[in-house]
């Protein structure tokens, strides 16, 4: 695929028609594209993946130019269109997206996304419209979307290649393998129709009827086992994604062990002095009830004390039957009868002895209401003494409590301080525990849907093994067996050659970037590409590899060189062999669209970049700085062909211009 | 290894049609799955009845 067109119809700040040229001479394969910070060099980049994927990032969802907006008046209709004119083998493709924007009386519109349009001129110049179920597989074997975001290269915003998605069908694809994997499928992997069971169908089943049964008993059996094998390739990337994100975990709280440890102490020292401050307010609570129950008491000790010293002196009458009131000898008198059933007569011996007893009461004598007070000061003493304990105990065990809150709080003062900033590792290790169950049910799950696919196997060979003998019988039967036969062995033979060349390319691809990598970094580090196409670093550290801390600008160096060597493979001769001759898998040039390629890269590594990439790769279009592309251009200058700078006018309109060489 | 009723001279001519077809049909993405399965089946059948 090599980009020959880019027009942009009010698309953001491009108003109107805006054209761009994109170089595609072998010699002058570079376009660059100079621009200011916010002059629309992203928008260039997101122009191309909204158009052939409907995607971008921008922060506002308009795309309709804001100038042409404004103008709008109601009724008024406008569009915002990008088309990208390619060539993708040997064939020139126009693509194009486009959105209809109304103005009503309120406001400015967007109606949904159109669904994109893909035409293409035939070998005799006629064009042909691809029919809209097949736009979106045209459009992914062009360039695969999961691969978009290495050759749409925005360099701010890339994120590590080694953590993207898999993409090794989309690798595959790039690299020529899609041949025979289709092939594959239709052979015998595609469960729904395949040539093998066609072929199968056609058997003569006439007073066979256990042939027919055995035959549906396959296919049944077949198709579960591609139920079994999707969800095995799901819960094989639940593990893969859980126990990377496990082991980067494992990595932070390894790295921060140091903080996790401060981090469980401040947990614990909180929750102690959530406590202490719980068992401070009750004890604060007590005290204050006991003061306020006993204070009185415990304060009249000494106006007490005195009064008993001064009875002490007194000569006192205490005659009188304790606790008894002159009310009651009344009460008595005017009943006329004692509580022992007494009469009490006037005059009677009863009645005088009340009379007598009167006289040791109050008011007329104050000895027994003196005994009292003695008794109830004595009372008073002993309750005093415990409750100076209890107050006192009281008070020692809040300024305990006190002190060890205060103490605690100097400790949490002095960890916050220490574990500022830094990672809450508590929040990743309850992550980590997290992640460990969901591995622990995900391997069960595969291990579980390995056995079903197992068992589905054996049931298949069994059903087979009968088939075949039941519908060998007939002539036409045997035809057919044969049909299938030589159907099998032509698969065995694909599934054989795609496995050697799917391991041979990646070994391939891996060379191609590392000798790429070597080119532009100069240091000990080499590139690795695991079985799912995903990039590490390792640096070569005595007699072994190790992964070791990236900086941005050696993640962008080996972004460029992984991707460089992609593009590099992509273009490579990659035949299949047959004995009748060889035939040719070989997938296609790509292009590099870079939006800031150099943002994260010092001065040696633009120049190294720039002198690299207009060799591997057949089409290079830049989005670059001045400032950036002072430093590419006395290496990369004489591979430019095209050359634009945006003109900005204002924050909502930028120019297109060709500078002419 | 082949069995004996299997010709290898045909068994090639298939391999060869087939991958032809697939590559052309990765360019072009006229045929659907459904045909291209129809499209491999002739290529086989042909291919046996023919007598070299």
């Amino acid at each position: 695929m090599l980009i020959k067109r880019l027009l942009m119809k009010n698309f953001r700040q491009f108003l109107g028609e805006q054209v761009v040229v994109i170089a595609d001479d072998i010699e002058h394969n570079v376009t660059v594209i100079l621009g200011k910070n916010t002059s629309g060099k992203s928008t260039l980049l997101n122009a191309f993946n909204w158009c052939l994927y409907g995607t971008n990032n921008f922060e506002t969802k308009d795309l309709l130019n804001s100038d042409r907006s404004r103008e709008m008046q109601s009724g008024d209709k406008e569009i915002v269109l990008v088309e990208i004119t390619l060539v993708h083998s040997d064939t020139e493709y126009i693509i194009s997206r486009s959105q209809e924007y109304r103005c009503d009386d309120r406001s400015v519109r967007a109606t949904p996304v159109n669904p994109p349009k893909v035409s293409y001129k035939k070998p005799d110049g006629q064009t042909e419209i691809v029919r809209s179920a097949h736009i979106t597989r045209v459009i992914n074997e062009i360039l695969p979307e999961e691969l978009s975001g290495y050759f749409f290269f925005d360099t701010e915003k890339i994120e590590n290649i080694s953590n993207k998605v898999d993409v090794t069908e989309a690798v595959k694809s790039l690299l020529g393998l899609s041949v025979l994997y289709n092939a594959m499928r239709h052979l015998k992997d595609y469960s729904k129709c395949n040539v093998i069971n066609k072929v199968k169908s056609n058997m003569d089943m006439d007073g066979s009827r256990n042939a027919a049964d055995r035959f549906n008993r396959i296919k049944s059996e077949q198709s579960r086992r591609e139920t079994i094998s999707e969800d095995l390739s799901n819960t094989k990337n639940q593990i893969d994604y859980y126990e990377k994100r496990k082991e980067h975990l494992s990595e932070i709280i390894r790295d921060n062990q140091p903080t996790a440890v401060l981090q469980r102490e401040k947990e614990k020292l909180e929750t102690a002095i959530e406590n202490e401050l719980i068992s401070l307010n009750m004890t604060c609570d007590n005290f204050v009830k006991e003061f306020n129950s006993n204070s009185t008491n415990y304060f009249s000790i000494p106006l007490m004390q005195r009064a008993l010293e001064l009875l002490k002196n007194e000569k006192i009458v205490d005659k009188g039957i304790k606790d008894m009131t002159s009310e009651s000898i009344k009460e008595i008198i005017e009943r006329k009868k004692c509580v022992c059933g007494t009469e009490v007569l006037e005059g009677n011996e009863a009645y005088n002895f009340l009379i007598k007893e009167l006289e040791y009461l109050p008011p007329q004598s104050i000895g027994t209401v003196i005994r009292n007070f003695r008794e109830r000061i004595y009372t008073y003493g002993s309750t005093n003494k415990t409750y100076y304990i209890n107050l006192e105990s009281r008070y020692q065990a809040f300024y305990r409590s006190k002190g060890r809150i205060q103490e605690w709080n100097d400790d949490l003062f002095e960890i916050s301080d220490q574990i500022k900033g830094k990672e809450n590792i508590r929040k990743y290790e309850e992550e980590l525990i997290d992640i460990k169950g969901h591995l622990k049910k995900f391997i069960g799950k595969k291990e579980d849907l390995i056995r079903l696919d197992e068992n589905c196997i054996r049931e298949i060979e069994k059903h087979q093994k009968a088939y075949d003998s039941l519908s060998a019988a007939t002539e036409k039967n045997k035809d057919i067996m044969l049909h299938v036969r030589y159907a099998e062995e032509i698969y065995d033979w694909i599934a054989k050659t795609y496995s050697e060349k799917e391991s041979i390319i990646r070994e391939k691809l891996e060379s191609k970037v590392n000798e790429i990598f070597s080119q532009m970094y100069h240091g000990r580090r080499k590139v690795v590409i695991d079985d799912k196409y995903r990039v590490a670093l390792l640096t070569e550290y005595i007699d072994e590899d190790i992964k070791t801390d990236r900086s941005r600008g050696l993640e962008t160096v080996k972004n460029f060189a992984f991707v460089a060597g992609l593009v590099d493979l992509a273009r490579e001769k990659i035949t299949s062999k047959t004995s009748d001759g060889d035939v040719d898998l070989s997938s296609e040039p790509y292009p590099l669209i870079m939006d800031a390629p150099f943002s994260n890269a010092d001065e040696g590594h633009v120049k190294n970049i720039s002198q690299i990439l207009p060799e591997i790769a057949e089409q290079i279009v830049m989005f670059v700085m001045e400032k950036d592309w002072s430093f590419a251009e006395p290496v990369m200058g004489h591979r430019v062909g095209k050359s634009y700078y945006l003109d900005k006018i204002s924050e909502t309109l930028t120019y297109i211009k060709e500078v002419q060489s | 290894m082949l069995g004996d009723d299997l010709d290898e001279k045909k068994l090639n001519r298939m391999k060869l049609n087939i991958i032809i077809l697939e590559r052309d049909n990765v360019k072009n993405r006229e045929k659907t799955q459904e045909e291209m399965v129809e499209s491999i089946r002739k290529i086989i059948a042909l291919e046996l009845k023919k007598n070299y």
